[in-house]
Protein backbone atom coordinates (compact mmCIF):
# COMPACT_ATOMS: atom_id res chain seq x y z
CA UNK A 1 0.00 0.00 0.00
CA UNK A 2 1.23 3.71 -0.57
CA UNK A 3 2.45 5.11 2.39
CA UNK A 4 0.20 7.74 2.33
CA UNK A 5 -2.45 5.63 3.48
CA UNK A 6 -0.80 4.29 5.91
CA UNK A 7 -1.69 4.81 9.85
CA UNK A 8 -0.62 8.27 11.15
CA UNK A 9 1.74 6.43 13.52
CA UNK A 10 3.00 4.30 10.79
CA UNK A 11 4.21 7.07 8.13
CA UNK A 12 8.15 7.82 7.20
CA UNK A 13 10.34 9.01 7.49
CA UNK A 14 10.93 7.69 11.15
CA UNK A 15 11.56 5.09 13.79
CA UNK A 16 9.33 1.67 14.67
CA UNK A 17 10.24 -1.09 16.69
CA UNK A 18 8.41 -3.77 16.61
CA UNK A 19 8.16 -5.63 19.84
CA UNK A 20 5.73 -7.88 21.31
CA UNK A 21 5.52 -11.88 22.54
CA UNK A 22 6.92 -14.70 20.63
CA UNK A 23 5.11 -15.66 16.99
CA UNK A 24 3.24 -12.70 17.34
CA UNK A 25 3.61 -11.15 13.86
CA UNK A 26 6.68 -8.45 14.58
CA UNK A 27 8.35 -9.61 11.57
CA UNK A 28 5.94 -9.81 8.59
CA UNK A 29 4.66 -6.47 9.64
CA UNK A 30 8.09 -4.78 9.77
CA UNK A 31 8.61 -6.56 6.49
CA UNK A 32 5.56 -4.99 5.11
CA UNK A 33 5.86 -1.22 6.74
CA UNK A 34 9.67 -1.41 5.45
CA UNK A 35 8.52 -2.07 1.79
CA UNK A 36 5.62 0.82 2.54
CA UNK A 37 8.61 3.61 3.41
CA UNK A 38 11.34 2.64 0.43
CA UNK A 39 8.55 3.61 -1.63
CA UNK A 40 8.65 7.62 -0.10
CA UNK A 41 12.22 7.03 1.38
CA UNK A 42 15.47 5.23 1.67
CA UNK A 43 14.67 2.26 4.52
CA UNK A 44 16.64 0.45 6.70
CA UNK A 45 14.89 -2.83 7.98
CA UNK A 46 16.78 -4.06 10.96
CA UNK A 47 17.16 -7.98 11.79
CA UNK A 48 17.80 -8.06 15.73
CA UNK A 49 16.19 -10.92 16.29
CA UNK A 50 18.96 -13.06 18.42
CA UNK A 51 16.23 -14.99 20.07
CA UNK A 52 15.07 -17.40 17.14
CA UNK A 53 17.15 -17.60 14.37
CA UNK A 54 14.57 -18.31 11.85
CA UNK A 55 12.00 -16.74 9.64
CA UNK A 56 13.52 -13.58 9.59
CA UNK A 57 14.13 -11.04 7.13
CA UNK A 58 17.55 -11.72 6.31
CA UNK A 59 16.60 -14.63 4.85
CA UNK A 60 15.25 -12.80 1.96
CA UNK A 61 17.26 -9.55 2.19
CA UNK A 62 18.17 -9.86 -1.27
CA UNK A 63 14.56 -9.78 -2.59
CA UNK A 64 13.98 -7.14 -0.20
CA UNK A 65 17.00 -4.85 -1.58
CA UNK A 66 15.43 -5.29 -5.39
CA UNK A 67 12.88 -3.13 -3.55
CA UNK A 68 14.62 -0.55 -2.41
CA UNK A 69 14.56 -1.88 1.58
CA UNK A 70 17.77 -2.83 2.56
CA UNK A 71 18.16 -5.15 5.34
CA UNK A 72 20.82 -4.91 8.49
CA UNK A 73 21.83 -7.87 9.79
CA UNK A 74 25.10 -9.57 10.64
CA UNK A 75 26.59 -10.60 7.52
CA UNK A 76 28.67 -14.02 6.79
CA UNK A 77 28.41 -17.21 8.77
CA UNK A 78 27.58 -15.20 11.80
CA UNK A 79 24.39 -14.14 10.47
CA UNK A 80 23.50 -17.79 10.02
CA UNK A 81 24.33 -19.02 13.45
CA UNK A 82 22.06 -18.22 16.79
CA UNK A 83 24.82 -16.54 18.21
CA UNK A 84 23.81 -13.05 19.99
CA UNK A 85 25.44 -11.73 16.90
CA UNK A 86 24.07 -7.47 15.94
CA UNK A 87 24.95 -5.53 12.67
CA UNK A 88 27.75 -2.73 13.09
CA UNK A 89 26.13 -0.46 11.07
CA UNK A 90 22.89 0.30 13.22
CA UNK A 91 23.98 3.55 14.97
CA UNK A 92 25.05 5.14 11.68
CA UNK A 93 21.61 4.07 10.53
CA UNK A 94 19.69 5.46 13.39
CA UNK A 95 21.87 8.60 13.42
CA UNK A 96 20.75 9.09 9.64
CA UNK A 97 17.77 11.64 10.22
CA UNK A 98 16.40 11.80 6.90
CA UNK A 99 16.34 8.15 6.79
CA UNK A 100 13.87 5.74 8.06
CA UNK A 101 14.34 2.73 9.78
CA UNK A 102 12.22 -0.57 11.03
CA UNK A 103 13.55 -2.39 13.92
CA UNK A 104 12.04 -6.09 14.05
CA UNK A 105 13.38 -7.34 17.42
CA UNK A 106 13.49 -11.15 19.14
CA UNK A 107 9.96 -12.00 20.96
CA UNK A 108 9.45 -11.09 25.13
CA UNK A 109 11.53 -9.23 26.86
CA UNK A 110 14.61 -11.30 26.13
CA UNK A 111 14.32 -10.45 22.20
CA UNK A 112 13.76 -6.32 23.37
CA UNK A 113 16.68 -6.37 25.44
CA UNK A 114 19.29 -5.71 22.68
CA UNK A 115 17.74 -2.42 22.36
CA UNK A 116 19.68 -0.78 25.16
CA UNK A 117 22.76 -0.60 23.16
CA UNK A 118 21.10 2.19 21.58
CA UNK A 119 18.64 3.37 23.83
CA UNK A 120 19.72 7.20 23.36
CA UNK A 121 20.27 7.34 20.49
CA UNK A 122 16.50 6.00 19.51
CA UNK A 123 15.00 8.47 22.45
CA UNK A 124 16.79 11.32 20.02
CA UNK A 125 14.88 10.28 16.75
CA UNK A 126 11.43 9.58 19.13
CA UNK A 127 11.56 6.21 18.25
CA UNK A 128 7.85 4.74 18.19
CA UNK A 129 7.98 1.40 20.37
CA UNK A 130 4.90 -0.66 18.90
CA UNK A 131 3.87 -3.73 20.91
CA UNK A 132 2.58 -6.81 18.10
CA UNK A 133 -0.31 -9.18 19.67
CA UNK A 134 -2.18 -11.76 18.59
CA UNK A 135 -4.81 -13.53 21.23
CA UNK A 136 -4.81 -16.63 18.54
CA UNK A 137 -1.40 -16.98 20.69
CA UNK A 138 -0.92 -19.71 23.44
CA UNK A 139 -1.68 -17.07 26.46
CA UNK A 140 -2.37 -14.90 23.57
CA UNK A 141 -5.54 -14.07 24.83
CA UNK A 142 -5.18 -13.09 28.42
CA UNK A 143 -5.53 -8.92 28.90
CA UNK A 144 -3.40 -8.98 31.93
CA UNK A 145 -1.13 -11.23 31.03
CA UNK A 146 -0.30 -9.16 28.13
CA UNK A 147 -0.29 -5.96 29.67
CA UNK A 148 2.23 -7.41 32.25
CA UNK A 149 4.63 -9.14 29.02
CA UNK A 150 3.90 -5.53 27.56
CA UNK A 151 4.90 -3.70 30.56
CA UNK A 152 8.22 -6.14 31.02
CA UNK A 153 9.59 -5.54 27.68
CA UNK A 154 9.00 -1.68 27.94
CA UNK A 155 11.00 -1.67 30.40
CA UNK A 156 14.21 -4.36 29.27
CA UNK A 157 14.16 -1.89 26.13
CA UNK A 158 14.24 0.87 28.02
CA UNK A 159 11.87 2.78 26.27
CA UNK A 160 8.29 3.97 26.94
CA UNK A 161 6.12 1.51 24.58
CA UNK A 162 3.50 3.91 22.04
CA UNK A 163 0.81 1.91 21.34
CA UNK A 164 -0.49 -1.49 19.93
CA UNK A 165 -0.71 -2.76 16.24
CA UNK A 166 -3.68 -5.54 16.55
CA UNK A 167 -2.24 -8.57 14.90
CA UNK A 168 -4.89 -11.50 15.35
CA UNK A 169 -4.49 -14.17 13.12
CA UNK A 170 -4.49 -17.61 12.49
CA UNK A 171 -1.29 -17.68 9.82
CA UNK A 172 -2.29 -19.26 6.58
CA UNK A 173 -6.04 -19.88 7.66
CA UNK A 174 -6.85 -16.06 8.73
CA UNK A 175 -10.67 -14.60 8.60
CA UNK A 176 -11.53 -11.93 9.31
CA UNK A 177 -13.30 -12.99 12.68
CA UNK A 178 -9.39 -13.04 13.62
CA UNK A 179 -8.55 -10.11 12.89
CA UNK A 180 -11.57 -8.41 14.56
CA UNK A 181 -10.33 -10.94 17.36
CA UNK A 182 -7.10 -9.14 17.40
CA UNK A 183 -8.70 -5.39 17.59
CA UNK A 184 -10.68 -6.57 20.46
CA UNK A 185 -7.28 -7.64 22.98
CA UNK A 186 -6.01 -4.37 21.09
CA UNK A 187 -8.84 -2.61 22.69
CA UNK A 188 -8.56 -3.88 25.77
CA UNK A 189 -4.57 -3.48 26.42
CA UNK A 190 -5.49 0.46 24.88
CA UNK A 191 -7.50 1.03 28.42
CA UNK A 192 -5.34 -0.89 30.12
CA UNK A 193 -1.68 0.22 29.10
CA UNK A 194 -2.83 3.65 28.64
CA UNK A 195 -1.46 3.58 24.71
CA UNK A 196 -3.44 3.81 21.32
CA UNK A 197 -4.31 1.30 19.43
CA UNK A 198 -2.75 1.98 15.93
CA UNK A 199 -3.37 -0.30 13.43
CA UNK A 200 -5.23 -3.26 13.05
CA UNK A 201 -3.57 -5.69 10.73
CA UNK A 202 -5.25 -8.45 7.95
CA UNK A 203 -4.62 -10.32 5.17
CA UNK A 204 -4.41 -7.78 2.29
CA UNK A 205 -7.64 -9.75 0.72
CA UNK A 206 -9.71 -9.05 3.94
CA UNK A 207 -8.47 -5.27 3.99
CA UNK A 208 -11.68 -3.65 2.42
CA UNK A 209 -14.38 -6.02 4.76
CA UNK A 210 -11.94 -5.23 7.78
CA UNK A 211 -12.36 -1.40 6.93
CA UNK A 212 -15.94 -1.46 7.00
CA UNK A 213 -16.08 -3.58 10.24
CA UNK A 214 -13.44 -1.52 11.73
CA UNK A 215 -14.40 1.61 10.37
CA UNK A 216 -12.43 3.66 13.83
CA UNK A 217 -9.24 2.36 13.42
CA UNK A 218 -6.50 2.45 10.49
CA UNK A 219 -6.30 -1.27 8.85
CA UNK A 220 -2.97 -2.29 7.78
CA UNK A 221 -3.45 -5.26 5.16
CA UNK A 222 -0.47 -7.95 4.51
CA UNK A 223 0.98 -9.80 2.20
CA UNK A 224 3.12 -12.41 3.51
CA UNK A 225 6.87 -12.86 2.85
CA UNK A 226 8.04 -15.80 4.88
CA UNK A 227 5.85 -18.23 4.20
CA UNK A 228 7.27 -21.93 3.79
CA UNK A 229 7.43 -22.54 -0.20
CA UNK A 230 4.53 -25.04 -0.37
CA UNK A 231 2.16 -21.99 0.61
CA UNK A 232 4.07 -19.49 -1.44
CA UNK A 233 3.17 -21.28 -4.52
CA UNK A 234 -0.50 -22.10 -3.76
CA UNK A 235 -1.20 -18.63 -2.72
CA UNK B 1 -21.61 -28.42 27.84
CA UNK B 2 -18.09 -28.89 25.71
CA UNK B 3 -17.00 -25.77 23.93
CA UNK B 4 -16.36 -25.08 20.20
CA UNK B 5 -12.77 -26.31 19.73
CA UNK B 6 -10.99 -23.50 19.27
CA UNK B 7 -7.83 -23.76 17.17
CA UNK B 8 -4.73 -21.69 18.24
CA UNK B 9 -1.36 -20.33 16.47
CA UNK B 10 1.35 -22.81 17.54
CA UNK B 11 5.14 -23.52 16.73
CA UNK B 12 6.11 -27.01 15.99
CA UNK B 13 7.88 -26.81 18.65
CA UNK B 14 5.62 -25.17 21.16
CA UNK B 15 3.12 -27.74 19.80
CA UNK B 16 5.27 -30.97 20.69
CA UNK B 17 5.60 -29.90 24.07
CA UNK B 18 1.71 -28.76 24.23
CA UNK B 19 0.58 -32.68 23.08
CA UNK B 20 3.00 -34.40 25.28
CA UNK B 21 1.23 -32.42 28.30
CA UNK B 22 -1.79 -33.14 27.18
CA UNK B 23 -1.28 -36.89 26.81
CA UNK B 24 0.25 -37.03 30.12
CA UNK B 25 3.48 -36.20 30.74
CA UNK B 26 4.13 -34.61 33.93
CA UNK B 27 8.52 -34.61 33.56
CA UNK B 28 11.01 -33.11 31.49
CA UNK B 29 14.43 -33.23 30.99
CA UNK B 30 16.50 -31.61 29.06
CA UNK B 31 18.99 -29.53 27.50
CA UNK B 32 19.35 -26.56 25.16
CA UNK B 33 20.29 -26.91 21.66
CA UNK B 34 19.20 -24.70 18.93
CA UNK B 35 16.52 -25.83 16.67
CA UNK B 36 14.12 -27.38 19.56
CA UNK B 37 14.83 -24.22 22.22
CA UNK B 38 10.76 -23.50 22.40
CA UNK B 39 9.84 -27.26 23.57
CA UNK B 40 11.95 -26.86 27.07
CA UNK B 41 11.04 -22.98 26.91
CA UNK B 42 7.55 -23.99 27.35
CA UNK B 43 7.75 -26.87 29.50
CA UNK B 44 9.35 -24.41 31.73
CA UNK B 45 6.61 -22.43 31.97
CA UNK B 46 3.60 -24.81 31.87
CA UNK B 47 5.32 -28.13 33.76
CA UNK B 48 4.51 -25.69 37.01
CA UNK B 49 0.86 -25.11 35.94
CA UNK B 50 -0.14 -29.25 35.69
CA UNK B 51 2.09 -30.05 38.50
CA UNK B 52 4.75 -31.36 36.86
CA UNK B 53 8.21 -31.29 37.15
CA UNK B 54 10.70 -29.19 34.80
CA UNK B 55 14.71 -29.58 34.94
CA UNK B 56 17.00 -28.37 32.70
CA UNK B 57 20.17 -31.23 33.06
CA UNK B 58 24.13 -30.17 33.06
CA UNK B 59 24.04 -31.98 29.85
CA UNK B 60 22.23 -34.05 27.43
CA UNK B 61 23.95 -37.38 29.32
CA UNK B 62 22.22 -36.50 32.54
CA UNK B 63 19.04 -35.49 30.86
CA UNK B 64 18.21 -38.67 29.41
CA UNK B 65 19.61 -40.58 32.30
CA UNK B 66 17.22 -38.46 34.33
CA UNK B 67 14.47 -39.67 31.42
CA UNK B 68 15.71 -43.12 32.60
CA UNK B 69 15.41 -43.03 36.45
CA UNK B 70 11.97 -41.16 35.97
CA UNK B 71 10.63 -43.88 33.45
CA UNK B 72 11.58 -46.11 35.45
CA UNK B 73 8.84 -44.97 38.08
CA UNK B 74 6.22 -45.58 35.30
CA UNK B 75 5.87 -41.87 35.53
CA UNK B 76 5.27 -40.45 31.63
CA UNK B 77 8.60 -38.44 30.64
CA UNK B 78 9.70 -36.86 27.76
CA UNK B 79 13.26 -35.33 27.14
CA UNK B 80 13.65 -33.18 23.66
CA UNK B 81 16.93 -32.34 21.78
CA UNK B 82 18.36 -31.96 18.01
CA UNK B 83 21.01 -34.31 16.12
CA UNK B 84 24.19 -33.54 18.54
CA UNK B 85 21.92 -34.05 21.90
CA UNK B 86 20.37 -36.66 20.51
CA UNK B 87 23.65 -38.62 20.21
CA UNK B 88 24.90 -37.83 23.14
CA UNK B 89 21.63 -39.78 24.42
CA UNK B 90 22.26 -42.91 22.16
CA UNK B 91 23.40 -45.12 25.25
CA UNK B 92 20.64 -44.22 28.02
CA UNK B 93 18.05 -45.28 25.42
CA UNK B 94 19.73 -48.13 24.34
CA UNK B 95 19.58 -48.66 28.18
CA UNK B 96 15.82 -47.82 28.14
CA UNK B 97 15.56 -50.31 25.55
CA UNK B 98 17.43 -52.71 27.03
CA UNK B 99 16.36 -52.11 30.34
CA UNK B 100 12.13 -52.11 28.55
CA UNK B 101 10.96 -48.65 30.41
CA UNK B 102 8.38 -45.89 28.02
CA UNK B 103 9.41 -42.48 27.24
CA UNK B 104 9.25 -39.86 24.58
CA UNK B 105 12.32 -38.32 22.80
CA UNK B 106 11.44 -35.96 20.35
CA UNK B 107 14.20 -34.87 17.87
CA UNK B 108 14.06 -31.49 16.05
CA UNK B 109 16.84 -32.39 13.49
CA UNK B 110 19.39 -30.09 12.17
CA UNK B 111 22.08 -30.26 9.71
CA UNK B 112 25.52 -33.01 10.64
CA UNK B 113 27.83 -34.44 11.08
CA UNK B 114 29.25 -32.95 13.77
CA UNK B 115 27.43 -29.39 14.01
CA UNK B 116 26.69 -29.23 11.04
CA UNK B 117 24.28 -26.19 10.65
CA UNK B 118 21.04 -25.14 12.22
CA UNK B 119 19.10 -25.98 9.13
CA UNK B 120 16.75 -28.01 8.73
CA UNK B 121 17.38 -31.64 7.81
CA UNK B 122 16.15 -35.51 8.29
CA UNK B 123 20.02 -36.67 8.40
CA UNK B 124 19.00 -38.12 11.60
CA UNK B 125 16.93 -40.69 9.97
CA UNK B 126 19.23 -43.69 10.08
CA UNK B 127 20.37 -42.65 13.84
CA UNK B 128 16.37 -43.01 15.15
CA UNK B 129 15.38 -46.00 12.60
CA UNK B 130 18.68 -48.27 13.41
CA UNK B 131 19.41 -46.28 16.67
CA UNK B 132 18.41 -46.37 19.87
CA UNK B 133 21.94 -46.60 20.36
CA UNK B 134 24.01 -49.57 20.30
CA UNK B 135 22.65 -53.45 20.68
CA UNK B 136 20.29 -55.41 19.39
CA UNK B 137 17.37 -52.69 19.72
CA UNK B 138 15.50 -50.34 17.43
CA UNK B 139 13.71 -46.88 17.95
CA UNK B 140 9.82 -46.99 17.61
CA UNK B 141 9.93 -43.83 15.23
CA UNK B 142 7.14 -41.30 14.32
CA UNK B 143 7.84 -38.31 11.79
CA UNK B 144 5.26 -35.86 11.60
CA UNK B 145 4.85 -33.61 8.55
CA UNK B 146 2.16 -30.53 10.13
CA UNK B 147 2.50 -28.68 13.42
CA UNK B 148 -1.03 -30.58 14.45
CA UNK B 149 0.17 -33.73 13.50
CA UNK B 150 3.65 -32.93 16.06
CA UNK B 151 0.69 -32.39 18.55
CA UNK B 152 -1.22 -35.04 17.69
CA UNK B 153 2.17 -38.08 17.52
CA UNK B 154 3.68 -36.28 20.84
CA UNK B 155 -0.10 -36.77 22.48
CA UNK B 156 -0.07 -40.35 21.54
CA UNK B 157 3.39 -41.13 22.17
CA UNK B 158 3.32 -41.92 25.71
CA UNK B 159 -0.09 -44.59 24.87
CA UNK B 160 2.37 -46.22 22.31
CA UNK B 161 5.44 -46.52 24.18
CA UNK B 162 3.50 -47.76 27.89
CA UNK B 163 2.16 -50.50 25.33
CA UNK B 164 5.45 -52.37 24.24
CA UNK B 165 7.27 -50.97 27.44
CA UNK B 166 10.08 -48.92 24.83
CA UNK B 167 11.19 -45.24 24.16
CA UNK B 168 9.38 -43.56 21.31
CA UNK B 169 11.09 -40.83 19.03
CA UNK B 170 9.10 -38.55 17.42
CA UNK B 171 11.71 -37.45 13.91
CA UNK B 172 10.97 -34.07 13.53
CA UNK B 173 12.88 -31.03 11.97
CA UNK B 174 14.31 -27.48 12.17
CA UNK B 175 11.59 -26.29 9.88
CA UNK B 176 8.92 -27.83 11.60
CA UNK B 177 9.83 -27.15 14.88
CA UNK B 178 9.76 -23.55 13.98
CA UNK B 179 7.17 -22.66 11.52
CA UNK B 180 3.24 -21.73 12.91
CA UNK B 181 0.32 -23.48 11.91
CA UNK B 182 -3.05 -23.64 13.58
CA UNK B 183 -3.36 -26.19 16.41
CA UNK B 184 -6.52 -27.77 17.45
CA UNK B 185 -5.49 -28.83 21.16
CA UNK B 186 -7.15 -31.19 23.50
CA UNK B 187 -7.72 -30.72 27.28
CA UNK B 188 -4.60 -31.39 29.35
CA UNK B 189 -5.29 -35.30 30.64
CA UNK B 190 -3.62 -37.24 33.28
CA UNK B 191 -2.01 -40.77 32.92
CA UNK B 192 -4.07 -43.73 33.14
CA UNK B 193 -4.12 -44.48 36.68
CA UNK B 194 -3.34 -48.50 35.65
CA UNK B 195 -0.89 -50.33 37.55
CA UNK B 196 2.54 -51.02 35.75
CA UNK B 197 3.47 -54.35 36.83
CA UNK B 198 7.09 -53.51 36.58
CA UNK B 199 7.64 -49.76 38.07
CA UNK B 200 9.52 -49.41 40.85
CA UNK B 201 7.78 -47.59 43.61
CA UNK B 202 9.03 -48.89 46.77
CA UNK B 203 8.03 -52.61 48.41
CA UNK B 204 4.78 -51.08 49.83
CA UNK B 205 5.02 -53.46 52.77
CA UNK B 206 5.87 -56.35 50.98
CA UNK B 207 5.07 -56.30 47.76
CA UNK B 208 8.10 -58.43 45.74
CA UNK B 209 10.79 -56.79 44.86
CA UNK B 210 11.27 -55.11 41.20
CA UNK B 211 14.35 -54.76 38.87
CA UNK B 212 14.75 -52.23 36.25
CA UNK B 213 18.01 -53.49 34.64
CA UNK B 214 19.41 -53.93 31.70
CA UNK B 215 22.53 -56.72 32.26
CA UNK B 216 21.93 -59.99 31.33
CA UNK B 217 25.51 -61.13 32.17
CA UNK B 218 24.69 -64.94 31.12
CA UNK B 219 24.76 -65.54 27.56
CA UNK B 220 21.25 -67.61 27.58
CA UNK B 221 19.59 -64.67 29.44
CA UNK B 222 20.52 -62.14 26.97
CA UNK B 223 19.71 -64.31 23.83
CA UNK B 224 16.44 -64.58 25.58
CA UNK B 225 15.96 -60.92 26.16
CA UNK B 226 17.15 -60.57 22.16
CA UNK B 227 14.64 -62.70 21.12
CA UNK B 228 11.64 -60.83 23.41
CA UNK B 229 12.86 -57.53 21.51
CA UNK B 230 12.76 -59.15 18.19
CA UNK B 231 9.19 -60.56 18.77
CA UNK B 232 8.37 -56.99 20.23
CA UNK B 233 9.13 -55.46 16.84
CA UNK B 234 7.29 -57.88 14.79
CA UNK B 235 4.30 -56.88 16.98
CA UNK B 236 5.08 -53.32 17.10
CA UNK B 237 5.05 -54.07 12.85
CA UNK B 238 1.67 -55.72 12.73
CA UNK B 239 0.51 -52.75 15.04
CA UNK B 240 1.76 -49.60 14.39
CA UNK B 241 2.77 -49.19 10.68
CA UNK B 242 1.69 -45.42 10.14
CA UNK B 243 1.56 -44.12 6.38
CA UNK B 244 -0.57 -41.50 4.12
CA UNK B 245 -1.33 -41.85 0.32
CA UNK B 246 -3.28 -39.53 -1.89
CA UNK B 247 -2.47 -38.67 -5.70
CA UNK B 248 -3.18 -41.04 -9.19
CA UNK B 249 -4.68 -44.78 -9.22
CA UNK B 250 -2.77 -45.57 -12.07
CA UNK B 251 0.61 -43.55 -11.41
CA UNK B 252 3.63 -42.93 -13.59
CA UNK B 253 6.03 -41.67 -10.78
CA UNK B 254 5.58 -42.70 -6.95
CA UNK B 255 6.86 -40.19 -4.98
CA UNK B 256 7.78 -41.15 -1.22
CA UNK B 257 8.86 -38.35 0.99
CA UNK B 258 8.22 -37.82 4.87
CA UNK B 259 8.38 -34.53 6.85
CA UNK B 260 8.20 -31.37 4.99
CA UNK B 261 9.41 -32.81 1.73
CA UNK B 262 6.09 -34.50 1.60
CA UNK B 263 4.24 -31.10 1.87
CA UNK B 264 6.21 -30.01 -0.67
CA UNK B 265 6.11 -32.88 -2.82
CA UNK B 266 2.30 -32.47 -2.63
CA UNK B 267 2.55 -29.29 -4.60
CA UNK B 268 4.53 -30.68 -7.13
CA UNK B 269 2.17 -33.56 -7.42
CA UNK B 270 -0.11 -30.27 -8.89
CA UNK B 271 2.26 -29.09 -11.16
CA UNK B 272 3.36 -32.70 -12.62
CA UNK B 273 -0.92 -33.41 -13.07
CA UNK B 274 -0.55 -30.19 -15.03
CA UNK B 275 2.71 -31.19 -17.29
CA UNK B 276 0.56 -34.84 -17.71
CA UNK B 277 2.85 -37.26 -15.34
CA UNK B 278 0.65 -38.99 -13.27
CA UNK B 279 1.72 -39.55 -9.60
CA UNK B 280 1.44 -41.11 -6.52
CA UNK B 281 2.98 -40.16 -2.93
CA UNK B 282 3.31 -42.16 -0.18
CA UNK B 283 4.52 -41.00 3.04
CA UNK B 284 5.82 -42.57 5.86
CA UNK B 285 4.81 -41.56 9.22
CA UNK B 286 5.94 -44.31 11.02
CA UNK B 287 9.83 -44.57 10.09
CA UNK B 288 10.32 -47.38 12.29
CA UNK B 289 7.94 -49.95 11.97
CA UNK B 290 8.82 -48.88 8.02
CA UNK B 291 5.52 -49.10 5.84
CA UNK B 292 7.17 -51.39 3.14
CA UNK B 293 3.68 -52.87 1.74
CA UNK B 294 2.00 -49.45 0.45
CA UNK B 295 5.30 -48.60 -1.29
CA UNK B 296 5.90 -52.40 -2.64
CA UNK B 297 2.37 -51.96 -3.70
CA UNK B 298 2.43 -48.49 -5.89
CA UNK B 299 6.13 -49.69 -7.22
CA UNK B 300 4.19 -52.39 -9.14
CA UNK B 301 2.25 -49.78 -10.71
CA UNK B 302 4.46 -46.88 -10.97
CA UNK B 303 8.00 -47.78 -13.61
CA UNK B 304 9.99 -44.77 -11.19
CA UNK B 305 9.95 -43.99 -7.86
CA UNK B 306 11.65 -40.25 -6.68
CA UNK B 307 12.29 -40.59 -3.09
CA UNK B 308 12.67 -36.62 -1.79
CA UNK B 309 14.38 -37.00 1.88
CA UNK B 310 16.77 -33.83 3.36
CA UNK B 311 20.00 -36.17 4.08
CA UNK B 312 22.38 -37.64 1.25
CA UNK B 313 20.24 -40.51 1.09
CA UNK B 314 18.54 -42.45 3.99
CA UNK B 315 15.26 -43.24 3.70
CA UNK B 316 16.19 -44.22 -0.11
CA UNK B 317 17.49 -47.31 1.48
CA UNK B 318 14.27 -49.02 2.53
CA UNK B 319 12.21 -47.86 0.04
CA UNK B 320 15.15 -49.95 -2.14
CA UNK B 321 14.10 -52.46 -0.05
CA UNK B 322 10.46 -52.20 -0.26
CA UNK B 323 10.63 -51.73 -4.05
CA UNK B 324 13.24 -54.64 -4.89
CA UNK B 325 13.59 -54.48 -8.55
CA UNK B 326 9.83 -53.63 -9.68
CA UNK B 327 10.23 -49.73 -10.51
CA UNK B 328 13.61 -47.39 -10.55
CA UNK B 329 14.42 -45.40 -7.76
CA UNK B 330 15.97 -42.33 -7.89
CA UNK B 331 16.79 -39.60 -5.02
CA UNK B 332 16.39 -36.04 -4.64
CA UNK B 333 18.40 -35.07 -1.75
CA UNK B 334 17.82 -31.81 0.00
CA UNK B 335 21.21 -30.19 1.51
CA UNK B 336 22.50 -27.66 3.16
CA UNK B 337 19.70 -27.04 5.44
CA UNK B 338 17.66 -25.30 2.97
CA UNK B 339 14.56 -25.77 2.23
CA UNK B 340 13.27 -27.77 -0.95
CA UNK B 341 10.72 -26.05 -3.38
CA UNK B 342 7.81 -27.64 -5.06
CA UNK B 343 9.26 -26.20 -8.31
CA UNK B 344 12.68 -28.16 -7.95
CA UNK B 345 10.33 -31.51 -7.11
CA UNK B 346 8.31 -30.96 -10.10
CA UNK B 347 11.28 -30.63 -12.27
CA UNK B 348 12.78 -34.10 -10.84
CA UNK B 349 9.45 -35.72 -11.42
CA UNK B 350 9.47 -34.59 -15.09
CA UNK B 351 13.68 -35.74 -15.40
CA UNK B 352 12.69 -39.64 -14.14
CA UNK B 353 9.70 -39.53 -15.84
CA UNK B 354 11.39 -38.66 -19.23
CA UNK B 355 14.76 -40.45 -18.59
CA UNK B 356 12.38 -43.90 -18.73
CA UNK B 357 11.62 -45.96 -15.79
CA UNK B 358 12.01 -49.58 -15.22
CA UNK B 359 12.56 -52.12 -18.50
CA UNK B 360 9.19 -53.68 -19.33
Amino acid sequence: MPSDDLPAGLRPPGVVILTGPFGSGKTEIAINLALCWAEASPTYLADLDVITPYFRPRDIASQLADRGVRVLAPSGPPGASDGPVLPREMSSAIAEADTSLVIDVGGHPEGAGVLTHWREALSARNANVLLVVNPRRPGGDSVEASAQLAEAIGARAGLPLAGVIANGNLGPQTTLPHALEGLQMGRALEARLRVPVVAVCCPLALRDECVAQAPDVPVFGLTFYLRPPWQRSVS
Amino acid sequence: MSAEPKAILMKGNEAAAEGAIAGGCRYFFGYPITPQNEIPHYMAEHMPQVGGVYLQAESEVAAINMVFGAASTGARVMTSSSGPGIALMQEGLSYMIGARVPCLVVNVCRGGPGLGNIGTSQSDYWMATRGGGHGDGRCITFAPATVQEQYDLCYESFDVAERYRHPVMILSEAALGQMMEPVFVRPRGEAPKDEKPWALGGRRGGRNRRVINSLYAQPDDLARENRVLAELYEQVTREQVRWSEKGDDDPEVLIVAFGIPARCSETAMERAAASGVRTRLVRPISLFPFPHEPIRRWAKVAPHTLVVEGSIGQMVDDVRMAVGDQSKVSLLPVLGGLLTTPEEIAHEIQRVYEEGGRAP
